[in-house]
């Protein structure tokens, strides 16, 4: 249950993605429609990853 | 006005669509929509996920926005969160997470401690919903309420009455539903409404509004991320922590099934959000003189847009009410399942279920008026403060939770301590300061900075605190077997071995006089039926197994309703264990990870296929296997002692052995219980199979055996064929030996009776006396007697023939024996019916095969009656003729169908039959290859059946 990949995925966020997100979000440009971006991808990999995920 | 006409359409519209809902054309498969749960689900969040969340991203920046997307992360990385949480349910049914706490933690004060708390905790949350119409009252002619009062306990009179007529669980599933998912339906209008008129009214479009950000630095005031890890941990637990949320994902059992729910609440959450900025920014260029928690209702109202403002308001309500709603009626059950139930209050024909509707009720409504109360004394207006009091507060829980999933050496005492601290913490730092506008008396003279500002402080520091000390007492302090057995049950990954124990009662009428007797006659009556029919199980089954399999189901749905430490109690009164240690539930654990083995992963995944691998190949040995526990429950039965014994393993598996219908029963239980390791040749007979022939054997686990110690495997082999292959082989020795000796004799006697034969011969030619002449005649006729009798052991004994086989069309053969028969007048008259086509060829010879059916036909001619039929009929079987012979006489005792084919076996009396007839036959027929059976009787008792089988050509 506890998925391997999950915790890998997780220390990859915290490590790497997270700061990239944080550097890209403060970059100059149009800066507040930028986390809805990332919430997007976020949703669209949650798709991808758990759409045939088997469950109880 | 403005206010009491938008309640006025509320009102209505809540109390309509909760009866609409009821209506029966809507089908089930729309409740069950995962769209239908996410809407739901983002319904009863209140209005800070709406409204609030203006003042969220104004005050936060950005970490407003990732702490609101953290709100549904628990349903992104759901394999961190609710998997474990729905592997945990597999055996109970947590209705509420004090339940939940109380099941691993095994103490009636845990669940106390906790309701206490979400009670508590609660009252903030709710009196945020009120604050967001501050405004309203501030201009008491316009609105229509004088105060908060005034609109609070109208709203909760509406709550009060959505719950007495819809709050019962049959109606509360399609009724809350249908209103949470409408107000979020309505909500999502709303704020894309607004955000649209604050981009195109305010702004004139996309491009101005970037360029007004960017020229008043909005753009760069809202990149703000200090408050970002405090806003993440307080909203990622929510989703599960809330009571509203968590009775919204145990209303139902929709989210286990659809992992579309984990991408469609954030998803939601992402379109509620996209118009904050925007709202938030035109707001502050008009100016809007208020909140900015007020400004998606104040934005279209400032610019006359009366539509868009009164539906503004309505969803206020629609979203207050919900939140209400759904808290109240958890709460309820949270506190009745807590403090009021206990096993034995219903007897007689009290009805368990309507006892707790009407407590639960109660309940709701005495939480109503304490929110209506807290809402007096209250003196914040701002939504986002009052929720992050609340939730701060119920974030108490999550030290348990982690407990519960990933920490199984924390104990009772250990989480109670640090959620005492914890909740001080709270109560000095956020509430007091927060809700009473009151300075909390200084500590050891040390001023801490309180109040709203401060919250992240706060929040770290009393979770910190309450783990602290749930982790020292826990490790000060002893844990009980029963706290670390159920610690190590709700571990994640933990695949926990069912155990058994006997059961006492075994009758399904025994458990519902005892049921009725703890839960009422009704409710015992309507859970029984329930689980059985979920089990599926037949009302004559007391198999030890389906008895265990009632247990858990009947614990699985009392602790839905009553919880699972009285749940608990109930089934140990209702269903004691009859004593003895436990053991693994070896039957038990097999049908769980044949429904749960689909989900495993990793390593538990590899060794399941093992399992199904071996579970394969020991089902389709071609021997019955038997493997039994003990005590003699059968925990495997496969498809060969199904093919045996015609019982299905889906009956036995979980059956004593010594239950099993006759002979099995008897049997087998003898044959375990004896010291023999094996039964070489033993014979069954029953309905099934007739009388067949068994070789049972069994291995017995040594009683010292560290792993199931006492199993037993029993194999049984079926050796009927082989039984009948060795007796035909003796048989066919003895026939040989017989020929032999018969070759013999006959040999010595052909020469004295050729002698005998020329002396009477000589006699006969040379006396002229009459008697002497007489005399020589008969001697002759006698050694011609003699003689032929002799030539048929030579025939017999012979064991090759010089004869030629070839093709021969058996019609042939068998009409040339009818017309030899038919020449002996002093005969019966019987009808000889031969159903035999003139292509049917044969390898053989014409002659013996003629002599062949002269001795079959004559012993069924001599057998049947007067007037009476034979019937001859064949079929061709690849490479076989068979040719069936049948006659409907007296038949062949039973005891002498093993000696028919013995040479001078007859059953004719004496002088009429030489008993060769039938030994004849069988050395013709192994000349050719062949066989000879005879089945007798063949229908009521009468006839014989004798099958000749032939080469074709």
């Amino acid at each position: 249950m506890l998925n391997h990949r999950l915790s890998a995925f997780l220390v990859l966020l915290a490590c790497v993605l997270l700061p990239m997100a944080i550097h890209w979000l403060t970059s100059p440009g149009i800066n507040w429609i930028r986390p809805y971006i990332l919430w997007g991808l976020f949703i669209i990999a949650t798709w991808l990853w758990q759409r045939r995920r088997r469950v109880l | 006005m403005d206010l009491q006409i938008s309640f006025v359409v509320f009102a209505l519209l809540f109390l309509g669509i909760a009866t609409l809902s009821q209506l029966r054309a809507i089908p089930d498969t729309f409740w069950q929509h995962p769209l239908i749960f996410a809407l739901s689900f983002m319904g009863v969040s209140g209005v800070l996920f709406f409204f609030g969340a203006v003042e969220i991203v104004g005050r936060y920046g950005v970490a407003g926005l990732i702490g609101l997307a953290a709100f549904g992360g628990i349903f992104i990385f759901s394999p961190l969160f609710i998997d474990p949480l729905r592997w945990i349910s597999r055996s109970h049914a947590f209705a509420t997470l004090p339940d939940l706490l109380v099941y691993r933690f095994r103490a009636p004060a845990v669940a106390k401690a906790s309701a206490a708390l979400l009670f508590t905790a609660s009252l903030p949350i709710a009196a945020a919903q009120f604050s967001i119409f501050s405004s309203q009252f501030s201009d008491s002619g316009n609105s229509g309420f004088s105060d908060s009062i005034g609109l609070t306990s109208a709203v909760a009179t509406i709550v009060a009455v959505f719950i007495y007529c819809f709050g019962a669980p049959g109606k509360s599933a399609k009724a809350l539903p249908g209103v949470t998912a409408f107000a979020t339906t309505i909500a999502l209008i709303t704020l894309l409404g607004c955000g649209y008129v604050a981009v195109q009214l305010v702004f004139g479009g996309i491009a101005e509004l970037n360029s007004w950000a960017e020229t008043s630095g909005q753009d760069q005031v809202i990149l703000r991320f200090d408050s970002a890890y405090a806003l993440i941990l307080l909203l990622l637990p929510m989703a599960l922590l809330l009571p509203q949320q968590g009775f919204m994902q145990t209303l139902s059992n929709w989210w286990p099934k659809h992992s579309t729910s984990s991408w469609m609440v954030p998803f939601l959450l992402l379109l509620i959000t996209l118009s904050l900025f925007p709202v938030l920014w035109a707001g502050l260029r008009l100016p809007l003189n208020a909140p900015l928690q007020q400004y998606v209702s104040v934005l279209p109202a400032t610019l006359g847009i009366d539509g868009l403002y009164y539906l503004s308001l309505v969803t206020m309500l629609f979203i207050s009410a919900s939140l209400l709603t759904v808290t109240a009626i958890a709460l309820g059950k949270i506190v009745v399942t807590s403090y009021l139930v206990k096993p034995g209050q219903w007897r007689g024909n009290a009805d368990l279920d309507v006892w707790l509707n009407r407590r639960c009720f109660w309940l709701s409504c005495a939480w109503l008026v304490t929110v209506c109360l807290f809402t007096t004394f209250n003196k914040s207006n701002s939504v986002t403060d009052l929720s992050i009091t609340g939730m701060i507060g119920v974030i108490q829980l999550l030290p348990g939770m982690i407990a519960t999933l990933y920490a199984p050496k924390i104990n009772r005492l250990g989480f109670l301590a640090g959620l005492a601290v914890g909740s001080g913490f709270w109560l000095y730092g956020v509430v007091f300061p927060v809700c009473f506008n009151t300075s909390p008396p200084l500590l050891f003279d040390v001023h801490i900075a309180t109040g709203s500002e401060n919250w992240p402080f706060w929040l770290i520091e009393s979770l910190v605190a309450n783990l602290l000390v749930a982790l020292s007492v826990s490790m000060a302090t002893r844990t009980s077997d029963s706290e670390r057995h159920h610690g190590f049950q709700c571990m994640v990954d933990n695949l926990p071995t069912p155990q058994r124990q006997s059961l006492a009662i075994t009758s399904l009428d025994g458990i519902q006089s005892r049921l009725a007797t703890a839960i009422g006659a009704p409710a015992a009556r309507r859970e029984l039926d329930a689980a059985v029919n979920t089990l599926s199980i037949s009302l004559d089954d007391h198999r030890p197994l389906a008895m265990r399999m009632l247990r858990d189901r009947l614990c699985f749905q009392l602790s839905a309703k009553l919880g699972t430490l009285t749940a608990d109690q109930i089934m140990d009164s209702v269903m004691p264990f009859g004593g003895g240690a436990a053991v693994d539930d070896i039957s038990l654990l097999e049908s769980q990870l044949a429904s749960t083995g689909s989900v495993l992963s990793g390593l538990a995944a590899e060794l399941n296929k093992l399992r199904l691998y071996h579970r394969h190949t020991l089902e389709n040995l071609p021997i019955g296997v038997c493997s039994l526990d003990s005590e003699g429950e059968i925990l495997l039965w496969n498809l060969a002692m199904t093919k045996y014994t015609g019982l299905e393993s889906v009956n036995m598996e979980g059956a004593n052995i010594g239950d099993l219908p006759p002979p099995w029963g008897n049997t087998l239980k003898k044959f375990c219980a004896s010291q023999d390791i094996s039964w070489p040749v033993h014979e069954m007979e029953d309905s099934h199979r007739g009388v067949c022939w068994y070789h049972l054997s069994k291995h017995r686990i040594e009683e010292n055996s560290p792993v199931y110690a006492g199993y037993q495997v029993v194999l049984m082999e079926d050796i009927t064929e082989r039984l009948r292959l060795i007796q035909e082989l003796a048989h066919t020795e003895r026939l040989t030996s017989v020929g032999r000796l018969a070759a013999g004799v006959a040999h010595e006697i052909g020469n004295p009776v050729t002698g005998i034969s020329c002396l009477a011969q000589d006699l006969l030619a040379e006396s002229s006396d009459t008697e002497t002449r007489k005399s020589a005649e008969i001697i002759l006729e006698l050694t011609q007697r003699i003689a032929t009798i002799v030539n048929t052991l030579m025939d017999f004994s012979r064991s090759d023939s010089q004869r030629t086989l070839k093709p021969i069309v058996l019609n042939t053969a068998l009409n040339s024996a009818i017309q030899l028969l038919k020449l002996d007048k002093g005969a019966k008259v019987v009808e000889f019916r031969v159903a035999i086509t003139e292509d049917f060829r044969v390898r053989g010879d014409l002659h013996q095969l003629t002599q062949v059916f002269v001795n079959l036909l004559a012993n069924a001619r001599d057998a049947s009656k007067e007037g009476g039929a034979i019937e001859i009929s064949g079929e061709i079987d690849g490479q076989q003729a068979i040719v069936h012979i049948t006659d409907w006489g007296c038949g062949i005792p039973e005891e002498f169908i093993s000696r028919v084919m013995d040479p001078f076996f007859t059953t004719k009396d004496p002088g009429e039959g030489t008993g060769l007839g039938l030994s004849m036959v069988y050395s013709i027929m192994r000349l050719h290859k062949g066989s000879v059976r005879i089945a007798s009787p063949v229908d009521n008792g009468r006839g014989t059946r004798i099958t000749l089988t032939m080469n074709t050509p």
